[in-house]
C-alpha cells in the first residue's frame, strides 16, 4: 500500500521551500521611501534637496488652522511678533505680553528655542556632509554660503530671545559630549554668526532676490547685527554697499501690493521672504487674520499714522475724529483692517462680531477678496526683509554717526513718498534727537505687523518704556519686568539638564 | 500479531458478555442552559462500553438496567448516572470548576491542563458569550486572571481596548501589547466574531510564552475557532437587541442661561477678560414670561448623547461525516453609537474546516472574512463631545425661525463657542471601510507512531478605505435674520475631499515535528519547528484640498484640479525564527518542560539580529504522592515553578540606519518641501532623527511560582506570585532640543512588575438549585528599576527609578486662600494669586512655590483589580452575576466639563456655590474663564485639584435567562431555545466626577471628556434548530 504521506509531498515542499526561498535577503528589510545616509550625498541633487529642507523652516508650521498651533511666528505667523509690542494684541502670547513670561510658558517662547535648533541642526548635517560631493569651488562656495546665511539667522534669532545659547557648528547627538553643552556666552555667538554672514556675503551671488539668499540679503542682516550691536558705522557702511550695488530698489506696484501675488514675484525690494504655493506649500494668512480675533493691532499704533499732511493726528487739521481713517498716511488702511472696510470676499468688517475688541484686524498680507473658511489655502509670501528696511537702517545708523545729513533724509524721505504713499518729507532742520525719534516712528509705520517691532523695541530698550503704557483691551496695563530682556529657556530643557546631568546648562537669570 | 489476535478476542469475549445483560438505554445530554452537549463521552460505569453524543447531544448504549452511566465532556463537570430501570434518559451537565483533564491550547500545539507547568489560563467561548459586545477582547475583562483589560471608551468600532497582561511590562517604543495568535498564526482577535470562538488561552509566564520569543515578552493570547462537530447538519440562530445608553455622563453643569450669563460675566471681571454679558441681554433670558423657544436653556448634552439600539445577529452551522467536519458562522452587528452620528456595523464569516484524509494524514482550513463600515468625526468622538461642552445654553444647534441653517454663536461680541456638532455629526462624517481576511490552513501527516510532522500557512490581508469629504456648510447667528450672512463656516477640519487607502499583507507559514512516546512511567514529547514572518504595509493617499463647488458631487473628480495631490508610502519587516520544546513527566507526578527559541528579526542591524529565548519549568503533583494519597478532601494539590527570557522588538521598522527622509512631523503636508521660485515646488529631504547602529531586542525575565488546588472536588484554587523583569529597553528618550534631531531608539532601562494572581472557582448544588461562585484578584507593583536621571514629561508625570513608570508629578493642592492676608502670609505663590485662587504646597519648604515643588503623587495604576461571577440555575431557570472592579487608581482630569468657562463650556454646578469674598468656600475656587488671565494660570496649575479617585466596582453584567423545555422546543421544531435578559453596565459604584472611572490612562490625555461607556439592557435568543 502506499503509504498516504507520498501524496504530499510536492505540495508540502512546494510550502517549504516556498519559505526558505527569500531566505537570504529576508531579513535585509530598507525603507522604501526614505535614503539612508550610505546612499546619500553622492550628487548635487542630494545637496539640492538637503537645501529644500533647510529653507523649509522660513514656513514652519505653514499649514495650522489654530491661533495656538506650533510655528506661530514663522512663516505667515510672523506678525504675532508684534502682539509682544505696542502694535497689536492676541490672547494666545498674552501671558508673555503681560510680562508673565515663565520657563513653562510655551508657545512661542518654548517654539523659538526648538524650531531654530532644528534648522541648526539641519545646517550643520549639511556642512558636514557636503564635501562629499564632487563639487566645483564656486558652486560649493554658493550652497555653504547659503547654509551658513540660515545658521547665522537661527542663531541670531536665539541670541536677541535668549542671551547665551548651545553654539554647535557641528551635528550633534552621536556622542554623549553633545548632551552636556552649556549655553555659550553671547559674544561668542555672536561672533559665529559674522562669521556666518561674512562667508556667506562673499560667496554668495550678487544678484537681485530669487527666493535663495543673495548677497544682498546676507548684508541686510549683517546691517541688522550691526545695528543690535550699536556698531553704527559699521551698519551704514554695510547698509551703503547694498545702496550702492543697486540690486534692489523700491516697489513701485503699490505698498500693498508688495504682501500679495502676484505682485511679489521677481519683486525688486523684497530680499528675503518665505515663499508658498498653493495647493501644497500653502499659507493660513486668509484665515488666520479674518477668521477670529487672535491676532488684532491695537489704537496705539493706527493713532500713529499721520495725516496725509505729515502731521499727527493731534495737531492736524486734516483729522477729524467722526472720520478718523479719512486723510491719513495710506499704509493704515494698507495695513489695518478699520470696521466697515469690506473683508473675506466682500462682507463687511463688523469688530464685534469677531469679539476683536481692540477693533481692528490685519490686513497687511491679507487678501481680502478671499472668501475664508478654515483651510482657505493662500500663497502670499511672507516679507522678512525688504529694501525699505535697508534704507531706514542706513537713515537710523548714519544719524547716530553724524547727525542729520541729506544722506539720512534722502533715505527716509525715499521711503516716505514712494509710490502710492507719497507723504510729504521729513521737515528740514531737525535735531539728531528729533530725526532719531522720527526715523524711529516711520520704520515702526513702514514695517508695521510685519515681525520687526519686537526687536526693534529690544535693541532701543525702548520695550521696558512703552510695553508698561499699553492696555491691553481687557482693560489691564501690561507690565514689563527688565527680566523680559531675556526669555527663560523651556523648562523641558532645564529637566533635561538634570537628566543628562550637565550643570553647566542654566536658566536664563532671573528665572 | 499473535499477541494482538489474543487481546481482541479476549476483549471480544467479555464483550458480549456484558451485552448479554444489557438494554438499549437512550439519551440526551444538555447543559444547564438546555444546550444539546454533542461529543460528549458516555460509559457503562465498569465497562468499556462507550458512546458519543450526536449533534443532538443523543446518545444509545447499551447498558445493565440497573447499571450506572458515566458521562464527560470537556469543560463540564463529569456526571455519573443510575439508569434504573429506565430506558431514556435526561441528563444535564453543569459546567465544572475543575478542568484538570481539560486539554488546553498553548503555544504550537496542546497539553492537558493537568500537565501544565507554567501559568496558563483560559475561558471558553461559551463563558465569554454570556455578554454581548461586538469585539471579543471586551467580553476578556475580568475572565483571565492575570489579565488587565481597560475599555478606554464606548465608541462604537474604537472602543480603545488596552490589554496588559500582568502589568504594563515596558516603557518600550516595542508596545506592551500582548501577541494574539489565531489558529495557531498571529492575527486578530476584534476582527473575529465573539460567537466563533471555542476558547481563549493566555500564557502569561516565560515558561509557557518562551515559544513565541521576541514577540511575548507581553503575554500571548491564543484564540482558537469553533471547530464543527460530526454528525447531521446543525443550525443554530443567536439574535440579541441591547438598548444601550451612556453608562454616566457630566449631569452637573449648568445648563441655566440665566445662572450661566451671570456665572460669564463674575468669571470675566475675575479673569480681566473684557468681554461681558449686558444686563439687557441677561434680562432677556431670566424673563420668567419670555419665548423659550428664542431663549432657551438648551441642554447640550442631551442634544448629542442619545439611547440607541444595537442588534446581533448570528448564524451558525456546524455538522460532518466520514472524518471531515465543518463549521461555518455568519455574523451581522449593527452599532449605532450612543453619541450622534457616530456608528459601526460588521459582517462576519468563519469557516472552519477538518479532514481526515486517511488514518495518517489530516488537514483543516480556517478563514475569517470580516468587513465593517464605521462613521465617525474626522477629529474623533472626544471633539465631538468637547464641542458639545463648549456650546452655552442661550441656544440650540439650529436656528429658532425654522429655516434649518447652523447655529454659529448668539453674542459673538462676548463669546464664540468651538464647532456645532450637531451640523458635524449630520453633514461631516469620515466613512471608513476595513476589509479584513485571516485565514489558515494545516496539514498534519503521522510519519510514524509519535511521530507527527505538521505544517501550517496563512495570511492576513487588510484593505482600509478611508472617505473622508468636508462639505461648506454655513453656521449663523441664532438671531440671524432671513438675509444676514453667515457668521462663520463649520470646521470640518479641512477643505475637499481626502480619500486614503491602507493595505497590509501579512503572511507567515511554520513547519514543525513532535515526537511524543512514553517508556514505563516516563512520558515524554519533543517538538522541533521553525517559522518565518513577513509584514509589508503600504498606503496612497489620494485628495483634493480646497472647497468643492457643492456638496452633492463627492467624488475626486468633481474636486478643484488646481487643488489635487497624492502621496504614498510602504515599509516591510520579517522574522524567522527556530523553535522546540521538551515535556518530560514521571506518572504525571513530576512535570518538567523547557523551551527554547532562536528568532532573527529585521529591525536590528545584522550583527544583532538572532536572540536565543529559553525558559524552563517543573511541577510536582503532591496529591499524587502516596503520603497524600489518603486526604480524600484533596483532590488535587500541584505546585509549579517556572523561569524564562522572553524578547520584545516591535519597535518602528528601520531604526538603526540612519535616513533622510522628506517626511516632517512639523509641516504635515508640504513636510521638507519648499518653492524657491513660488511657482514650483522643490522636494527636500533631511535626516530628523538620531538612530543606534547597535541596538537589538530587550529582554523580560520571569519568574513564576504557582499552585493549583481543588479541594472535595468542588472548590478549585489557583495562586501565582511572579517578579517580571524587563531590560535592555527599546526606548526613544527625551533628549535636549539644542539638539534638534528626533531621539534614536535605544536599549536603555529596567522594569520590574511584580505580584500575585488568586483565583478560587466553587460549584454546589442545593436541592434543586446549582450554583457556582467563583472571582479572582490579580495585583501588580510595577517599578522603574533603572532609567538614568529622572524625565519629567509634558502630562505632569515623572519617570523616575524606585517609582512605576509615568508616576504623577504635580503640584499639591492646598486649599483655597481666603484672604489677603493668608497669601501674604504664605509662601509666595505663581500669578499673583488673589482670595480665592488656589494654594499650592511649598514642598521644598524654601517660602517659594515653583516648578521644585512639585512632588510624585502615587496612583498611576491600581492596587489591584478583582473580579467576582456567581451563577445559579434552578430547572429551566439560570442567573449570571459578574462583578468587575479597579482599586487605587487616580486619573488627572482638566478642561470641559471640569474646569470653568473653557472654550465657553458650562460650569460644574459646584461653582454657583463657588468662593465669593461673602462666601468663603473652601471646595470650589472663584470663578474664571479658562484660559485668560491670572485666575485661570493659577487655577489651572497642574495639581491634585485635579487628580481624582478613579476606583470602582461594576455590576459589569448579570443575565438572566430561561430555557424552553425539550418537549415543548421540539414542537416548535428547535432542539433548543433559550431566551435571556441581560445589563451591561449596570451599576457602577465610584467617586469619581461624572463620567465614567473606566478610561485608558492618561498618555497626555488630561482630558476629562472622553466618550462615554455603554450601559446596556438587552434581550437575546439562542435557537438550535
Amino acid at each position: 500500500m502506499q503509504h498516504p504521506f507520498i501524496k504530499f509531498p510536492l505540495l508540502l515542499l512546494a510550502a517549504v521551500l516556498l519559505f526558505c526561498a527569500c531566505s537570504k535577503n529576508f531579513l535585509d528589510k530598507n525603507p522604501p521611501d526614505q535614503l539612508s545616509s550610505a546612499n546619500f550625498w553622492k550628487t548635487q541633487a542630494d545637496a539640492d534637496q538637503a537645501l529644500t529642507s533647510i529653507y523649509s523652516y522660513l514656513i514652519q508650521g505653514y499649514n495650522y488652522t489654530s491661533s495656538t498651533n506650533t510655528g506661530q511666528g514663522w512663516g505667515s505667523g510672523t506678525p504675532y511678533w508684534e502682539t509682544l509690542t505696542d502694535n497689536a494684541y492676541s490672547g494666545a502670547f498674552g501671558t508673555i505680553a503681560t510680562g508673565d513670561i515663565e520657563a513653562t510658558t510655551g508657545t512661542i517662547q518654548s517654539d523659538a528655542y526648538n524650531t531654530s535648533y532644528k534648522a541648526i541642526q539641519d545646517c550643520n548635517v549639511f556642512l558636514a556632509n557636503i564635501g562629499k560631493i564632487n563639487l566645483d569651488a564656486t558652486t560649493m562656495n554658493r550652497y555653504i554660503g547659503e547654509v551658513r546665511f540660515i545658521r547665522g539667522y537661527y542663531y541670531f534669532l536665539l541670541e536677541q530671545l535668549y542671551g547665551d545659547v548651545v553654539l554647535s557648528l557641528r551635528p550633534l547627538g552621536k556622542d554623549s559630549a553633545s548632551y552636556k553643552l552649556p549655553r555659550t556666552p553671547k559674544p561668542i555667538v555672536i561672533d559665529s554668526i559674522f562669521s556666518d554672514f561674512n562667508f556667506a556675503a562673499a560667496n554668495l551671488p550678487n544678484t537681485a532676490y530669487t527666493g535663495h539668499a543673495v548677497r544682498g540679503t546676507v548684508l541686510g542682516y549683517l546691517t541688522k547685527l550691526y545695528l543690535t550691536l550699536q556698531r553704527w558705522q559699521d551698519a551704514a557702511a554695510t547698509a551703503q554697499t547694498i545702496m550702492t550695488e543697486g540690486k534692489f530698489s523700491l516697489y513701485t506696484g503699490g505698498y500693498r501690493g508688495l504682501f500679495l501675488k502676484p505682485g511679489q514675484n521677481n519683486n525688486p525690494e523684497i530680499m528675503f521672504s518665505g515663499r508658498y504655493q498653493i495647493p501644497n506649500a500653502y499659507s493660513p494668512a486668509d484665515y488666520l487674520y479674518t477668521y477670529s480675533s487672535s491676532f488684532q493691532p491695537v489704537s496705539n499704533l493706527v493713532n500713529d499714522y499721520e495725516c496725509t499732511d505729515g502731521l499727527p493726528i493731534t495737531t492736524s487739521p486734516l483729522y477729524k475724529s467722526a472720520t478718523p481713517y479719512n486723510n491719513r498716511d495710506p499704509r493704515l488702511l494698507a495695513t489695518i483692517l478699520t470696521p466697515g472696510v469690506l473683508y473675506k470676499g466682500g462682507i463687511p468688517f463688523v469688530p464685534a462680531q469677531l469679539g476683536a475688541s481692540a477693533g481692528f484686524l490685519n490686513k497687511k498680507g491679507v487678501d481680502s477678496t478671499r472668501a475664508t473658511v478654515i483651510g482657505t489655502q493662500s500663497d502670499q509670501d511672507w516679507v522678512y526683509l525688504r529694501y525699505a528696511d535697508v534704507l531706514l537702517m542706513y537713515a537710523e545708523a548714519q544719524n547716530e554717526v553724524g547727525g542729520p545729513s541729506p544722506d539720512v533724509y534722502s533715505a527716509v524721505n525715499a521711503v516716505r513718498a514712494r509710490p502710492g504713499v507719497n507723504m510729504p518729507a521729513l521737515p528740514a532742520g531737525l535735531s539728531q534727537d528729533s530725526l532719531r525719534t522720527r526715523i524711529r516712528h516711520e520704520r515702526r509705520i513702514e514695517l508695521a505687523l510685519e515681525g520687526q517691532r519686537y526687536f526693534d523695541l529690544k535693541r532701543w530698550r525702548l520695550d521696558r518704556v512703552i510695553i508698561p503704557t499699553i492696555k491691553d483691551p481687557s482693560g489691564a496695563f501690561r507690565t514689563f519686568p527688565l527680566r523680559d530682556t531675556l526669555w527663560p529657556v523651556p523648562q523641558s530643557e532645564m529637566d533635561l539638564s538634570r537628566t543628562y546631568n550637565n550643570p553647566a546648562y542654566t536658566q536664563t537669570p532671573g528665572y | 500479531m499473535k499477541k494482538k489476535s489474543i487481546l481482541f478476542l479476549l476483549l471480544l469475549i467479555f464483550h458480549l458478555a456484558v451485552y448479554s445483560q444489557t438494554i438499549a438505554v437512550r439519551g440526551k445530554i444538555r447543559n444547564d442552559k438546555g444546550e444539546p452537549l454533542p461529543g460528549a463521552t458516555v460509559t457503562v460505569k465498569g465497562t468499556t462500553v462507550t458512546t458519543v453524543t450526536d449533534a443532538d447531544g443523543a446518545f444509545v448504549i447499551q447498558a445493565p438496567p440497573q447499571g450506572t452511566i458515566a458521562i464527560s465532556v470537556v469543560g463540564y463537570a463529569g456526571d455519573e448516572e443510575k439508569i434504573g430501570g429506565r430506558a431514556d434518559l435526561m441528563i444535564v451537565l453543569h459546567q465544572k470548576a475543575s478542568e484538570l483533564n481539560d486539554v488546553v491550547v498553548v503555544g504550537y500545539g496542546t497539553q492537558k491542563r493537568a500537565d501544565l507547568t507554567g501559568a496558563v489560563v483560559a475561558v471558553t467561548g461559551a463563558e465569554m458569550n454570556k455578554r454581548v459586545a461586538t469585539d471579543p477582547t471586551q467580553l476578556l475583562q475580568g475572565k483571565l486572571s492575570g489579565l488587565s483589560v481597560t475599555q478606554g471608551s464606548g465608541e462604537a468600532g474604537n472602543e480603545s481596548l488596552v490589554l496588559r497582561i500582568r502589568g504594563l511590562g515596558t516603557n518600550s517604543s516595542a508596545g506592551s501589547n500582548p501577541l494574539i495568535i489565531v489558529d495557531g498564526l498571529p492575527g486578530s482577535l476584534s476582527s473575529l466574531d465573539p460567537q466563533n470562538i471555542e476558547s481563549v488561552t493566555m500564557l502569561k509566564d516565560a515558561a509557557s510564552a518562551a515559544i513565541y520569543g521576541t514577540r511575548a515578552a507581553n503575554g500571548v493570547i491564543l484564540v482558537t475557532t469553533k471547530q464543527g462537530t460530526s454528525g447531521k447538519m446543525q443550525l443554530s440562530y443567536d439574535y440579541n437587541i441591547g438598548i444601550t445608553r451612556p453608562s454616566a455622563l457630566p449631569d452637573n453643569l449648568v445648563y441655566n442661561s440665566a445662572q450661566y450669563m451671570v456665572l460669564w460675566d463674575s468669571a470675566a471681571s475675575h479673569s480681566g477678560y473684557p468681554n461681558k454679558f449686558t444686563q439687557a441681554q441677561i434680562d432677556l433670558y431670566s424673563n420668567p414670561n419670555r419665548d423659550k423657544h428664542l431663549y432657551p436653556d438648551y441642554d447640550w448634552l442631551h442634544e448629542i448623547m442619545r439611547t440607541v439600539a444595537v442588534q446581533t445577529h448570528h448564524l451558525g452551522f456546524t455538522g460532518g461525516r466520514n472524518g471531515t467536519t465543518y463549521n461555518i458562522g455568519l455574523g451581522y452587528v449593527n452599532q449605532p453609537d450612543i453619541m450622534l452620528g457616530f456608528s459601526y456595523a460588521k459582517y462576519n464569516l468563519q469557516f472552519n474546516l477538518n479532514s481526515k484524509i486517511s488514518e495518517n494524514v489530516s488537514f483543516g482550513a480556517s478563514l475569517t472574512l470580516n468587513y465593517s463600515k464605521r462613521l465617525y468625526a474626522s477629529r474623533g468622538s472626544q471633539d465631538q463631545f468637547l464641542s458639545t461642552l463648549s456650546q452655552s445654553p442661550m441656544y440650540g444647534p439650529i436656528l429658532p425661525d425654522g429655516s434649518g441653517r447652523y447655529v454659529n454663536s448668539v453674542f459673538p461680541s462676548v463669546q464664540t463657542p468651538n464647532k456645532n456638532p450637531v451640523a458635524i455629526a449630520r453633514n461631516a462624517l469620515v466613512n471608513d471601510k476595513d476589509y479584513f481576511v485571516q485565514n489558515s490552513v494545516f496539514l498534519n501527516v503521522r510519519i510514524l507512531k509519535g511521530l507527527d510532522w505538521k505544517t501550517s500557512g496563512g495570511f492576513n490581508f487588510e484593505y482600509e478605505s478611508t472617505y473622508d469629504f468636508k462639505p461648506v456648510i454655513n453656521q449663523y447667528n441664532w438671531f440671524a435674520g432671513p438675509n444676514d450672512l453667515p457668521e462663520r463656516t463649520l470646521d470640518v477640519n479641512g477643505q475637499g475631499l481626502t480619500e486614503t487607502d491602507n493595505n497590509t499583507v501579512y503572511p507567515v507559514g511554520y513547519t514543525q515535528l513532535t515526537y511524543t512516546r512514553s517508556f514505563g512511567d516516563h512520558n515524554l514529547k519533543l517538538l522541533a519547528g521553525t517559522q518565518a514572518e513577513y509584514n509589508k504595509t503600504q498606503s496612497l493617499v489620494g485628495q483634493r484640498n480646497t472647497p468643492f463647488s457643492n456638496n452633492i458631487t463627492r467624488e475626486l473628480n468633481a474636486g478643484p484640479v488646481g487643488s489635487q495631490l497624492a502621496s504614498g508610502t510602504s515599509s516591510e519587516w520579517s522574522l524567522r525564527s527556530y523553535y522546540g520544546r521538551l515535556n518530560y513527566d514521571y506518572k504525571e507526578k513530576y512535570l518538567l518542560e523547557a523551551n527554547a527559541r532562536y528568532d532573527a528579526s529585521s529591525r536590528f542591524p545584522p550583527g544583532n539580529r538572532w536572540g536565543l529565548f529559553p525558559s524552563v519549568s517543573a511541577g510536582w503533583v503532591l496529591s499524587k504522592e502516596r503520603f497524600l494519597e489518603d486526604v480524600s478532601w484533596l483532590s488535587n494539590l500541584k505546585l509549579r515553578g517556572s523561569w524564562g527570557r522572553l524578547g520584545n522588538q516591535n519597535i518602528s521598522n528601520y531604526p538603526y540606519q540612519d535616513v533622510y527622509t522628506s517626511a516632517n512631523a512639523y509641516n504635515t503636508n508640504t513636510a521638507y518641501a519648499y518653492s524657491f521660485s513660488g511657482s514650483t515646488l522643490n522636494s527636500g529631504v533631511a535626516q530628523n532623527a538620531l538612530s543606534d547602529p547597535k541596538i537589538k531586542w530587550e529582554t523580560t525575565r520571569i519568574i513564576d511560582i504557582g499552585t493549583d488546588i481543588t479541594v472535595f472536588n468542588k472548590l478549585s484554587l489557583t495562586f501565582d506570585w511572579y517578579n517580571k523583569m524587563t531590560y535592555d529597553i527599546l526606548y526613544k528618550p527625551q533628549i535636549p532640543a539644542f539638539v534638534g534631531l528626533g531621539s534614536p531608539t535605544i536599549n536603555n532601562g529596567k522594569m520590574r512588575n511584580t505580584g500575585f494572581e488568586l483565583s478560587a472557582q466553587y460549584a454546589g448544588k442545593a436541592g434543586p438549585v446549582h450554583y457556582s461562585i467563583g472571582g479572582n484578584i490579580q495585583v501588580n507593583k510595577n517599578t522603574l528599576v533603572k532609567f538614568g536621571a529622572p524625565q519629567i514629561t509634558a502630562n505632569n508625570t515623572i519617570n523616575i527609578e524606585g517609582h512605576p513608570f509615568g508616576s504623577y508629578y504635580m503640584y499639591q493642592y492646598a486649599g483655597i486662600f481666603q484672604s489677603a492676608d493668608e497669601i501674604r502670609k504664605a509662601p509666595v505663590q505663581q500669578y499673583s494669586p488673589q482670595p480665592g485662587y488656589l494654594r499650592f504646597k511649598d514642598a521644598d519648604g524654601n517660602d517659594t512655590v515653583n516648578a521644585n515643588d512639585r512632588v510624585i503623587v502615587p496612583g498611576v495604576f491600581p492596587k489591584f483589580e478583582y473580579s467576582l461571577n456567581t451563577s445559579a440555575s434552578y430547572k429551566n431557570f439560570d442567573l449570571t452575576i459578574f462583578f468587575y472592579g479597579s482599586y487605587g487608581q487616580k486619573q488627572y482630569v482638566g478642561g470641559w466639563g471640569i474646569q470653568p468657562f473653557n472654550q465657553g463650556s458650562p460650569p460644574p454646578k459646584s461653582y454657583l456655590n463657588a468662593w465669593t469674598p461673602a462666601n468663603h468656600s473652601t471646595t470650589t475656587p472663584l470663578i474664571y474663564i479658562t484660559g485668560q488671565g491670572n485666575a485661570s494660570s493659577n487655577i489651572t496649575t497642574p495639581s491634585t485639584f485635579y487628580l481624582k479617585d478613579a476606583s470602582f466596582l461594576r455590576i459589569k453584567n448579570v443575565q438572566f435567562g430561561y430555557t424552553l423545555p425539550a418537549a415543548i422546543a421540539k414542537h416548535i421544531a428547535m432542539s433548543s431555545l433559550r431566551i435571556y435578559f441581560a445589563g451591561d453596565n449596570l451599576v457602577t459604584f465610584t467617586k469619581f466626577p461624572g463620567l465614567d472611572p473606566e478610561r485608558a490612562l492618561g498618555n497626555g490625555n488630561v482630558r476629562f471628556v472622553v466618550h462615554p461607556q455603554n450601559q446596556v439592557f438587552s434581550f437575546g435568543v439562542k435557537a438550535v434548530f
